[in-house]
């Protein structure tokens, strides 16, 4: 009974902060995908990204863990905001086939340049000692970096929706998702929404992706190892919903960690199974919103 | 825009002279570097797989990222098939086809009702599986060792596979000339026309009473028979089949090779196919990220200023001459 | 036209070259077939350091025959080590090969390497099965079933009763498993657990937490190399598992992958057949000749040995030639049951073209040098064959 309580303890809290990981990599495509319908599979770019120069700079040039994340957040932001001013703003209008191509030919110049700057394999982070060892639980023990994983997570929750409820930003972002048309028509800046959309989105994949590096390794594979994960996020929550797309990352992160843990031989393929089975009989993602 | 040359679909079924140059080449590339066909017979295969998407993506307007589930089918089945002592080549290529048609045939028809996002997920998602499973049950497909020392049949009885790769060069140019020759009835027929109308704009087929799930499943079951027949020919021609064959990655380089060549011309995946091996092969020193990273340039750049691909340039430069030969008294 | 005159041209120098070197012996290649770009690229840059500084040492030149080595990239892609390989035999005409870091680019170069009779050495690839597919492979440095079974025969002789099994689900963790579990049980050991770790995971937990739960008293541990044996050892080390129980892999965490774990990886152990500390003359002239040609910091590892071992067995054959060619059959039977000095001690080439050879046991421990492998156990002599039979 006490490993079962161990166990369920076990699956509950690494799944969370598994699930939240997954949640702070995939909102930006969420965002976007649900604003300007850009199919950006090039999203988990900005993540390894993000990772890469947090964990550069705390390597080459010992910057401490908090100051490297913000620096790292704010440089991938910048440059996804150029990014989008150059490259996306043309694939607002153009077909699913352009988009693909473009975010995959995005997707092989990341891995590319990743590898030409860091070499081709694992590029291994340090934690600083605040955050190594464990902590003591009484059921069992955990790790504190999953637990500042899980806490940090909470605070990107409680700050998006306080942007996105709470502020008159949020309202018109809120907006221009459900009506582009009718938004414009009374005078929000829809092109404008989209920049700082985009680069809010990026800048919290950047976050993922440095944050999450001690659980998702770094290597210049990531945009294209983890697309299909931060994809299965996006896809089960309906392409654009906010508020669905925290339950449905956690319930990924769960229902993997429990699938590897009690049924390892086929806990691989639990999760793609999942998503091909919901996908074809729900195609609108779990919680099917009717749009206008 | 990526222009997709749509415009001459119903003159295409007049042959141009231009569609004997695929044979003048393969027949000068055999005399002129005799040592190499085993690469020759490598690029036609790819070719085929090439041409396969090319249907699907530039045609049909299906995105799909895991068409290498068809190709990997075709080579386990033509791998199997030897190892259970059926030899006979040109037998194992058409029901190594037909067991990809069939998996196309079954599964079509849940996953073309999506489109878009969802529906390269799904393809996605069904080739991660399908690599997984082929792993896992290594006992029937050789998981990470793969299925090695394949023996065929001459064929005929007479033309012997041999490490030399003539007779695998041959004849995998044989299978596809058929493979070409399928495709352009398929895509001069009203059907072809049918499907680029799906492509367009699918709502307003159906408003015109085209059955046009059907038609997807239909070409879907095609593509993938293509692909298969690829994928056998790799196990012939390379007497090994192994895990690479259903690898995503896989399908991702072809979309760059038909992207290459230029999308939804036919030769444009032949073209791109060609060209991406022969300077890769060429360019043997580099490092495989550096090519990865040329390779992603060429797809940014290509849909940035829609050229259409190789073909697409080929196409421009000679109307200009034409125009140019024209303008003239 | 141009091609017909280039071709005639090139026909007459060829001629002419001929009729120059006519009297001196033909030179004899070997052509070398592996990764040398991509995330294996390590396996091809060690080759070339262990053949050249082999070639430093000895020279280039056996009895009157020039040695020289074509160097060939196959990306580990086994189409394209088959499609390499051709070319080397077809073209190049090459008398040996070698490389092939992979065991399915061997498997499926073989059908080729058996047409052309060439004699071709395995540096380091170790399936089981690969050596049925050809006479004429060679392996230079372990079965994997070999490892597995000298792994499990050490942990019964350590006291280690339950024993869990913890590999990566593919081909190579399938016989490993395979061979531990057969030795162990059928010599008392219980396996208490065993998980087939899928490729794509990233998150080792769920598998720390089970093998924890088991509580076994030695895990035998085979994962590749990189992001997952990192992630891997992080997991137990989180778990509390590393300082509880033996974990015992193979190539896990080599002397020049140290520097990707953090101090989790302290007391790993690992079972292999060579550590570039082991204390013996031809060790000696083989780190010099490195650190001469190299620098200083260059790290030897299994690879760079399988290739500059494997030198030592195309001199010997080039030696003993007779005519102009090398006749692969009987450079194949003179290899069988030759026993040479290697940098790792004796090696004799088993009647199964296996290596008969000491294996050892290491541990990472902390050194003056930071974390190293150190040699704690050396088993002598493992015949394939024979071994715990």
């Amino acid at each position: 009974m006490q490993q079962f309580g161990s166990d369920l303890v076990f699956i509950l809290l690494f799944g969370l902060s598994y699930g939240l990981v997954l949640f702070i990599c995939a909102i930006g495509l969420v965002i976007t995908m649900g604003l300007m319908h850009v199919m950006n599979l090039a999203h988990g770019a900005f993540a390894a990204i993000g990772g890469y120069i947090a964990v550069g700079l705390m390597n080459g040039a010992g910057v401490p863990y908090a100051a490297a994340i913000a620096i790292s957040v704010i440089l991938v932001t910048l440059f996804s905001l150029v990014l989008e001013r150059l490259v996306y703003r043309r694939l607002y209008h153009a077909d699913h086939l352009e988009q693909v191509l473009m975010t995959i030919g995005i997707n092989l110049i990341v891995i590319g340049g990743l590898t030409i700057c860091f070499g081709p394999n694992l590029y291994p982070i340090r934690l600083p000692d605040f955050l190594k060892g464990n902590v003591n639980l009484g059921i069992r023990e955990f790790e504190i970096y999953r637990l500042f994983v899980i806490a940090l997570g909470l605070v990107v929750v409680v700050g998006l929706w306080a942007l996105f409820d709470r502020t008159q930003f949020g309202a018109k972002l809120r907006a221009a998702v459900d009506n582009r048309s009718i938004a414009q028509v009374i005078g929000i800046n829809v092109d404008r929404m989209f920049q700082i959309a985009f680069g809010l989105g990026s800048g919290l994949a950047a976050l993922g992706g440095a944050v999450g590096a001690a659980m998702l390794p770094l290597e210049p594979y990531y945009p294209m190892k983890y697309l299909l994960l931060v994809l299965v996020v996006v896809a089960l929550s309906g392409f654009g919903n906010m508020k669905a797309s925290l339950g449905v990352a956690i319930f990924v992160g769960i229902v993997d960690t429990a699938g590897r843990f009690l049924v390892p031989e086929f806990g691989g393929f639990i999760i793609y199974l999942l998503l091909i089975v919901l996908m074809i009989w729900r195609q609108d993602g779990l919680f099917a919103r009717r749009n206008a | 825009m990526i222009s997709i040359d749509s415009s001459r679909s119903l003159a295409r079924y007049r042959f141009s002279a231009w569609e004997l140059l695929p044979a003048a080449a393969a027949i000068a590339y055999f005399f002129v570097r005799p040592d190499y066909l085993s690469l020759g017979a490598g690029i036609f295969v790819t070719a085929i797989f090439a041409i396969s998407l090319d249907l699907l993506i530039g045609f049909a307007g299906i995105i799909t990222l895991g068409h290498s589930v068809f190709f990997g089918l075709g080579a386990y089945a033509a791998g199997l098939l030897a190892r259970s002592g059926w030899a006979e080549p040109i037998s194992v290529v058409l029901l190594s086809a037909a067991v990809a048609a069939l998996a196309a045939a079954v599964t079509g028809p849940f996953v073309l009702k999506l489109k878009g996002l969802p529906l390269i997920m799904v393809t996605l998602g069904i080739a991660a599986v399908a690599y997984e499973v082929a792993n896992k049950f290594d006992w029937l497909t050789g998981g990470h060792d793969g299925l090695p020392s394949l023996t065929y049949a001459p064929i005929f009885g007479l033309f012997r596979w041999s490490m030399y790769g003539t007779t695998g060069y041959v004849y995998s140019f044989i299978w596809l000339t058929v493979v070409i020759l399928v495709a352009r009835m398929v895509v001069c027929s009203s059907f072809g026309v049918a499907l680029q109308g799906i492509r367009q704009n699918a709502l307003r087929m159906r408003v015109i009473g085209a059955p046009v799930l059907l038609q997807s499943v239909i070409i879907y079951t095609i593509s993938a028979a293509l692909a298969g027949i690829g994928g056998a020919l790799y196990a012939q021609t390379n007497s090994f089949v192994g895990l690479d064959t259903l690898s995503i990655d896989q399908g991702v380089f072809a979309l760059a090779m038909v992207v290459l060549g230029g999308i939804g011309r036919l030769y444009g995946a032949l073209l791109g196919a060609v060209v991406y091996n022969l300077v890769q092969d060429s360019a043997q020193q580099w490092n495989p990220y550096y090519w990865m990273f040329a390779i992603g340039v060429m797809l940014v750049l290509v849909v940035r200023f829609g050229k259409g691909g190789l073909l697409g340039i080929a196409s421009d430069l000679g109307n200009r001459l034409l125009a140019r030969a024209g303008a003239r008294p | 036209m141009k091609q017909l005159l280039t071709r005639l041209g090139a026909a007459m120098i060829f001629a002419a070259a001929s009729i120059a070197g006519a009297g001196a012996q033909p030179v004899v290649k070997l052509g070398v077939v592996g990764p040398f770009t991509g995330p294996f690229a390590v396996m091809g840059e060690n080759w070339r350091q262990g053949i050249e500084a082999y070639l430093a040492v000895h020279g280039d030149t056996v009895n009157g025959h020039k040695i020289e080595v074509i160097y060939k990239d196959s990306t580990a892609n086994p189409a394209k080590a088959k499609q390499l390989t051709q070319e080397l035999i077809i073209h190049d005409k090459v008398s040996f090969l070698g490389g092939y870091g992979l065991s399915p680019e061997a498997n499926a170069s073989a059908p080729a390497i058996n047409e052309g009779k060439v004699p071709t050495f395995l540096y380091h690839a170790a399936s089981p099965g690969s050596m049925a597919l050809s006479p004429y492979f060679v392996r230079m440095g372990q079965n994997i079933a070999t490892n597995a079974a000298v792994s499990a025969d050490w942990a019964l002789k350590q006291g280690k009763k339950k024993a869990y099994i913890a590999i990566a689900d593919f081909g190579p963790g399938h016989d490993v498993a395979k061979e531990f579990r057969d030795y162990y049980t059928a010599h008392g050991g219980t396996v208490v657990g065993e998980d087939a770790i899928p490729l794509n995971t990233v998150d080792f937990s769920p598998f720390a937490e089970r093998i924890a739960a088991a509580a076994p008293d030695y895990v035998c541990m085979f994962i590749p190399p990189g992001a997952p044996a990192v992630s891997m050892v992080k997991a137990l080390a989180a778990r509390g598992v590393m300082d509880k129980t033996f974990i015992v892999g193979q190539g896990e965490a080599e002397d020049s992958d140290i520097h990707l774990f953090d101090n989790s990886i302290l007391n790993f152990r690992s079972v292999i057949y060579y550590s570039s500390t082991q204390d013996n003359p031809t060790n000696k002239t083989f780190l010099d000749a490195l650190k001469k040609k190299f620098g200083p910091n260059v790290l030897p590892s299994t690879f760079t040995l399988g290739a500059y071992d494997a030198m030592a067995l195309i001199f010997r054959a080039v030696s003993e030639m007779h005519g102009k060619a090398i006749d692969g059959d009987a450079v194949m039977k003179s290899l069988i049951g030759y026993s040479f000095d290697s940098p790792r001690g004796k090696v004799t080439i088993g009647t199964d073209r296996e290596p008969i050879e000491d294996f050892i046991v290491r541990q990472v421990q902390k050194t003056s040098s930071g974390m190293r492998n150190v040699v704690i156990e050396t088993i002598p002599q493992v015949n394939p064959q024979t071994f715990g039979k």
